[in-house]
């Protein structure tokens, strides 16, 4: 066993194997925490967009409509982007792991308080804030890809099929008619 | 070898640039990866191999070591990664997902085992550890022959603590229904 130890100690005094500096894991930790940030930012971004989604295409009045409504609900349901959502947090959630901290916490527990925080400010940010509503306005003047976003968001097909099931009509909605005298 | 320096404070020294202390932690440490090697993987050769690339990699990256901590955890830690990686070279085997880690488990205090029960333990595992999956043998290895705590073992293995209480039981009954009946 002292061959291994003067193998590994002729290679440190020969400066083939050296000490990374401390530098290097600070900046490591630094990337990790600034990528964390990022992930969580677009996540409840993302969740925000969708909870946005569902408010002005009213989607979720759909579910009064019973078992054709909840047909309804699911086929104009934002899944794509919740998917890439839970995808994000579920990255955040390795991040965290990386961390001594995390670890300490279960897997299932970590990602589903992850989800409840992502949700939770995602829907505060759209029902409390005019955020959504603002950049819609000025969805024209918005860089890509927000503008395309915004300016899209509304799906005009759930408006039929909302008439469909005899739903009042939205803020939104745009009746023609014919001005009598 | 310096028996009076906690391995932290040596690894303070090294920080700080002697390069030589390090062999005092070769010195305290390789016997044990060695061992700990063995029984993990159940296998005699190229354990050295695996050993010298722990204790380069643990050289490596020894800025990174917060004093504060103790040493133990983080190098079997080191040691734990080599290992597995050494282990699904040989093996194979497909990503699987560790059902133990995804829910919380109580948190059991070490149990108080006698010495004969310890004693007793050890026997059985000689005779039957490489019988037994790796995450079992390795929770054994780390517990009865390198007499680590459950908050090591945490550390070594990042999971939460209530996990390695349970793994530890159900290693346990794994160990004695590997075992032939007639077994003390």
């Amino acid at each position: 066993m002292d061959n291994l130890k003067e193998k590994i100690l002729k290679e440190i005094r020969s400066g083939q194997v050296t000490m990374r500096p401390r530098a290097y894991f600070v900046l490591q930790v630094a990337a990790l925490v600034l990528l964390g940030f990022v992930v969580l930012v677009v996540s409840v971004f993302i969740f925000n967009f969708i909870v946005f989604s569902i408010r002005i295409n009213r989607v979720d009045t759909l579910l009064g409509f019973g078992p054709r409504g909840w047909g309804a609900f699911v086929r104009f349901f934002p899944w794509m982007w919740l998917i890439v959502d839970v995808t994000l947090v579920t990255l955040l959630e390795w991040l965290l792991r990386q961390f001594r901290f995390g670890n300490k916490i279960p897997v299932l527990y970590l990602l589903a308080g992850l989800l409840c925080m992502t949700v939770l400010t995602g829907a505060v940010v759209d029902r409390a804030t005019p955020f959504n509503d603002s950049l819609r306005e000025m969805h024209a003047g918005l860089p890509p890809p927000f503008g395309d976003l915004y300016g899209h968001a509304r799906h005009h097909d759930i408006d039929d099929v909302l008439r469909g099931f005899g739903a009042p009509p939205g803020a939104d909605d745009v009746y023609s008619a014919t001005t009598t005298e | 070898m310096d028996t009076t320096e906690t391995d932290e404070q040596i690894v303070a020294r090294i920080q700080a640039g002697d390069k030589e202390a390090f062999g005092t932690i070769l010195d305290r440490y390789e016997a044990k990866l060695v061992r700990y090697g063995h029984k993990f993987l159940a296998r005699q050769e190229d354990i050295q191999d695996i050993v010298q690339d722990v204790f380069v990699s643990a050289y490596q990256n020894i800025q990174s070591f917060d004093t504060t901590q103790k040493l133990s955890p983080w190098l079997y830690r080191i040691a734990h990664n080599a290992f597995v990686n050494a282990l699904r070279k040989k093996s194979r085997a497909p990503l699987s997902i560790d059902f133990d880690t995804l829910v919380s488990h109580p948190v059991y205090d070490d149990p108080a085992e006698s010495e004969r029960e310890q004693r007793d333990m050890r026997a059985m595992l000689d005779k039957g550890l490489d019988k037994l999956a790796p995450k079992y043998r390795e929770v054994l290895v780390l517990y009865y022959f390198e007499e680590m705590p459950y908050k090591d073992i945490a550390e070594v293995l990042q999971v939460p603590q209530g996990t390695v209480g349970i793994r530890l039981r159900r290693a346990k009954e794994a160990l004695k229904e590997a075992l032939p009946k007639n077994h003390g």
